[in-house]
């Protein structure tokens, strides 16, 4: 079904997702992805515009540069991390494997439900998802492995105005959404569904700057979380609505990520940390939809 | 890798390097440095063969590691360049300071291991050059695996020198 989908897009389309996809890591994971360039494969042979590559060179090439030594891994090193690798802690010392007191302290932390600005690197178990990070990724992972995988889905693009608007038809009503800064407007909204996950992906824009949020909801056991690229700053965990949201940078970019039981949210842009803060407050304050 | 493996890594690129090819030139805009990106994915590919066979969907895990591929190289390229200026911008500084300070200390004896190490001095050249490690090891007739490693080497070398002169 998801195969379908994709066969109804453009091929610019198609280039665009696989895009985001890639660059962004947070669209659809690579078992989509590859539904994408096989059909986009098949549309370009159709309209006579498929890139040639010889592949049998390449393989060649392969065997003869690139294969000597593969036991190794990457010729760029350990700096490239594969897919279901956990990534490593930032820093030593840490344990994530006193699991009864991190929720004992996640517990408490809700029941109190303070907004504080603490940074420092640390995992907890929140609804069976930690989060981990290195001077170089962040991203959340489920403690148990899921062998689950893509199957069927659909896509919704353009058919909402607004975040809400597409949050509302799916019938959720939690606090989700972030207060963005006034200039910005809707350019783009997505909306993607499959067996396992639904998401929202809406970029912003105030030319030439463009602000991305993407809500995603997992299925139970679901460990396709996205994996943000991040630069060696400090990640900032800043609480509010009794749910703690991680801040970091990436170069110019400004990330904000969280969890929201089922949900995964992050916003994405050129924005000041503070200003990142404001938006996380904000959620918790706009009253209704 | 044995027959079993070799048949299994060649099947999957038969099947999937044209259009991993297709991706990654769209994403990083060069032909060479696509290249690069792919024949680095199934040389990930094989360091790990024996539980990829195992996957439940290796073509996914194959793409899934391009993705990740793609994402990383040019971030690597641009943070070798900035450990680079850094460590050039330091080495003028001290050198200045030495050539006005009365005592004639000597500032390059604290970097000069690292500035006269030939790793780095081939990262040096590699930055500069702004080539794949395949184009560069072909010009230094070493090995891809070769070129790979001493790269490495320095860029850890790069990074402990940050740590320790914080």
């Amino acid at each position: 079904m998801l195969k379908r989908t994709f066969e109804e897009m453009s091929i610019d389309k198609l280039e665009q997702l696989i895009h985001d996809s890639v660059a962004e890591g947070s669209c659809f994971g690579g078992d989509a992805v590859l539904v994408m360039m096989e059909v986009l494969d098949e549309k370009k042979r159709r309209a006579d515009c498929a890139e040639a590559f010889d592949v049998d060179a390449m393989w060649s090439r392969f065997c003869a540069d690139y294969l000597p030594g593969a036991e190794s891994g990457s010729i760029y090193g350990d700096d490239l991390v594969m897919p279901a690798e956990p990534p490593r802690r930032r820093r030593r010392g840490f344990s994530v494997a006193f699991r009864a007191a991190s929720i004992a302290l996640v517990l408490g932390v809700l029941l109190t439900a303070v907004v504080s600005t603490t940074a420092y690197a640390r995992g907890f178990d929140l609804w069976g998802v930690v989060a981990r990070w290195t001077e170089e990724q962040f991203g959340f992972e489920r403690e148990v492995e899921s062998l689950e995988h893509l199957g069927g889905g659909r896509v919704a693009d353009g058919v909402y105005s607004s975040i809400d608007d597409a949050l509302t038809a799916y019938g959720i009503d939690e606090s989700l959404m972030p207060s963005l800064p006034e200039d910005y407007a809707l350019s783009r909204l997505t909306v993607t569904e499959t067996a396992e996950r639904l998401g929202f992906i809406a970029e912003y824009t105030d030319a030439p700057r463009v602000i991305t949020v993407s809500i995603a909801r997992h299925g139970d056991g679901s460990d396709a979380f996205a994996t943000h690229e991040k630069d060696a700053g400090e990640v900032v965990i800043h609480r509010a609505g009794g749910i703690e949201h991680y801040v970091m940078t990436n170069l110019d970019n400004t990330i904000i990520t969280w969890i929201n039981g089922s949900f995964e949210c992050s916003v994405r842009g050129e924005f000041s940390v503070s200003d990142a803060e404001e938006m996380i407050d904000s959620i918790y304050e706009r009253q209704g939809r | 890798m044995n027959d079993a493996e070799r048949s299994f890594v060649e099947q999957l690129y038969m099947r999937l390097a044209g259009m991993m090819m297709a991706t990654a030139l769209h994403e990083l805009g060069d032909e060479q440095l696509a290249e690069e990106a792919v024949q680095d994915t199934f040389r990930i590919l094989c360091s790990k063969v024996a539980e990829v066979m195992k996957h439940p969907n290796p073509a996914g895990w194959v793409v899934t590691t391009l993705m990740n591929t793609i994402r990383k190289i040019p971030q690597q390229r641009g943070r070798t360049e900035s450990m680079l200026v850094r460590f050039r911008s330091e080495q003028l500084t001290r050198a200045s300071s030495a050539a006005s300070a009365e005592d004639e200390l000597d500032p390059d004896v604290k970097y000069a291991d690292l500035a006269d190490d030939d790793d780095y001095i081939l990262l040096k050249r590699f930055s500069a050059a702004q080539c794949t490690i395949v184009e560069f090891a072909k010009e230094l007739g070493i090995s891809v695996d070769a070129c790979g490693k001493r790269l490495q080497r320095a860029r850890k070398k790069l990074r402990k020198y940050f740590e320790e002169n914080a």
